[in-house]
């Protein structure tokens, strides 16, 4: 009985200690471990809120198994450089507008980051910040896409993103000719 | 407040089959001609709309001739629409494109821009254009008229039922006061005494924002009765990016803290609802 006290005590002092850290840590599915500022995790991401505020965060490394290492390595980047952009005086007066949208614009730095990703990398962080419920990674991500997407026809589409075109050519005439003011410029 | 967030992402997320695409296998694991992985298909539709939606309008519509994945997609992605040069060179055109476009897509909406718009006899169009189905729930809506017509020109009735999703709005006249607006922009004041009055037609308004001809700066006298709990304040323009407006006025600051304080009240709402709306001259 008394040992079993002493366990729950120490128990507890390891759940205060952990509550008191102000980093978590995540592990991804091959394995590797990645170190967060808990602020950052907890307002960037939906899912990690969550798991923080309901105490299902593990000191050894919370299992992310749906999320590869250079993901998450991308993810923790992600938050390390969107806690340390903000929230400076020149930065809040120059790029936080009162007209901010819902998919507001991505930051220079923002835009640097996903420019950066390979076409792999790239998908994989879009996944992983679906996952996490990243809105603002995710607004990001997607612009990247929509950036590669822009101004192309369907055909260039298909190229630049390996997408197979499974319609017949039937098919393909039929819509061409429904959404023929789309494909025309005047 | 996060919560919510989470809720709505995970709400749009039900059927697992239609979510995630698995590769066609049978194609060496890859869909396009050259083997490599078709990535981008593997997306989660919301995901996928997500990206079309940010898509000129044109463009988001193409993306049905990509593949049969993507044909079902854009009619449900939210839809941002911005009837003006973008979609044709052609005033004619442009009405009957947007005509179409409203028909043919489900909803919801996301965002409509309606930019030096010839309004003629169109009034009445125009209205039934925003009482559409595919622009249920819009978030943001932009209008100017041409201005060869000097007249004010009011925003189409219609426009109200989008009072409690708009998050972003400028408009050229306000016709009716918007009860449930909690933040409040407004454009080159003609007479800032007149805020004052205008607000009690803003019973929640939570948030000011003004801006003013440059010579007519001075201090807003507020009167706190006019509108409780009221938080007020005045930027400096410059640096800020108020490009939605036709006039970039320079904003005044009242206090360098309280601006601040409000930009980042601002900045961590989660609904934020933000109104622009000029009054009439």
């Amino acid at each position: 009985m008394e040992v079993d006290k002493g366990k729950g005590e120490a128990e507890e002092t390891r759940k205060v200690a952990e509550a008191d850290r102000d980093t978590v840590t995540l592990k991804s599915s091959d394995g590797k471990l990645f170190e967060v500022s808990k602020e950052a995790a907890a307002r960037l991401s939906t899912v990690l809120a969550g798991m923080i505020a309901g105490g299902s965060i593990d000191d050894n490394g919370t299992d992310l198994k749906q999320i590869g290492s250079e993901a998450l390595e991308n993810v923790v980047d992600y938050c390390n450089k969107h806690a340390n952009s903000i929230p400076s005086a020149a930065l809040i007066s120059s790029s936080i507008s009162f007209n901010t949208a819902p998919f507001k614009e991505p930051e220079e730095w923002e835009r640097k980051f996903v420019d950066r990703l390979s076409h792999d990398a790239l998908f994989d962080l879009v996944e992983a910040a679906n996952f996490l419920g990243m809105e603002r990674l995710l607004d990001v991500t997607c612009h990247k896409i929509s950036e590669m997407m822009k101004g192309k026809s369907p055909d260039q589409i298909r190229e630049v993103f390996n997408i197979k075109n499974d319609y017949t050519k039937e098919e393909l005439e039929e819509i061409r000719q429904e959404l023929a003011w789309a494909f025309y410029d005047d | 407040m996060l919560d919510d967030g989470r809720a709505k992402r995970i709400m749009i997320e039900v059927p697992v089959e239609s979510r995630h695409q698995e590769l066609p296998l049978a194609e060496g694991g890859g869909g396009g001609e050259d083997g490599g992985p078709d990535l981008i298909s593997r997306l989660p539709d919301e995901v996928l709309g997500d990206i079309i939606s940010l898509l000129p309008t044109k463009d988001g519509t193409r993306t049905q001739a990509i593949s049969r994945r993507w044909r079902p997609l854009w009619r449900a992605a939210p839809l941002s629409l911005e009837v003006g040069r973008s979609l044709s060179g052609q005033d004619r055109k442009r009405i009957i494109f947007a005509t179409k476009i409203l028909s043919d897509h489900t909803g919801p909406g996301r965002r409509f821009s309606l930019s030096d718009f010839r309004l003629r006899d169109r009034f009445a169009k125009i209205d039934r254009w925003l009482g559409s189905r595919a622009l249920t729930g819009l978030r943001e809506i932009e209008f100017s008229y041409e201005r060869e017509n000097s007249l004010p020109r009011p925003m189409p009735p219609s426009a109200l039922r989008f009072a409690p999703t708009l998050y972003e709005m400028i408009a050229l006249k306000l016709t009716t006061s918007m009860r449930t607006v909690k933040v409040l922009a407004l454009d080159s004041l003609p007479n800032l005494n007149s805020v004052v009055d205008f607000l009690k037609c803003f019973p929640c308004v939570e948030k000011l924002y003004v801006t003013w001809m440059a010579n007519q700066r001075r201090r807003l006298q507020v009167d706190n009765k006019a509108s409780p709990g009221a938080q007020f304040a005045f930027g400096c323009g410059h640096k800020m990016g108020y490009s939605c407006f036709s006039k970039p006025d320079p904003f005044e600051l009242v206090s360098h803290e309280d601006f601040l304080r409000f930009m980042h009240g601002l900045a961590e709402t989660i609904l934020r609802t933000a109104f622009g709306i000029s009054l009439p001259k």
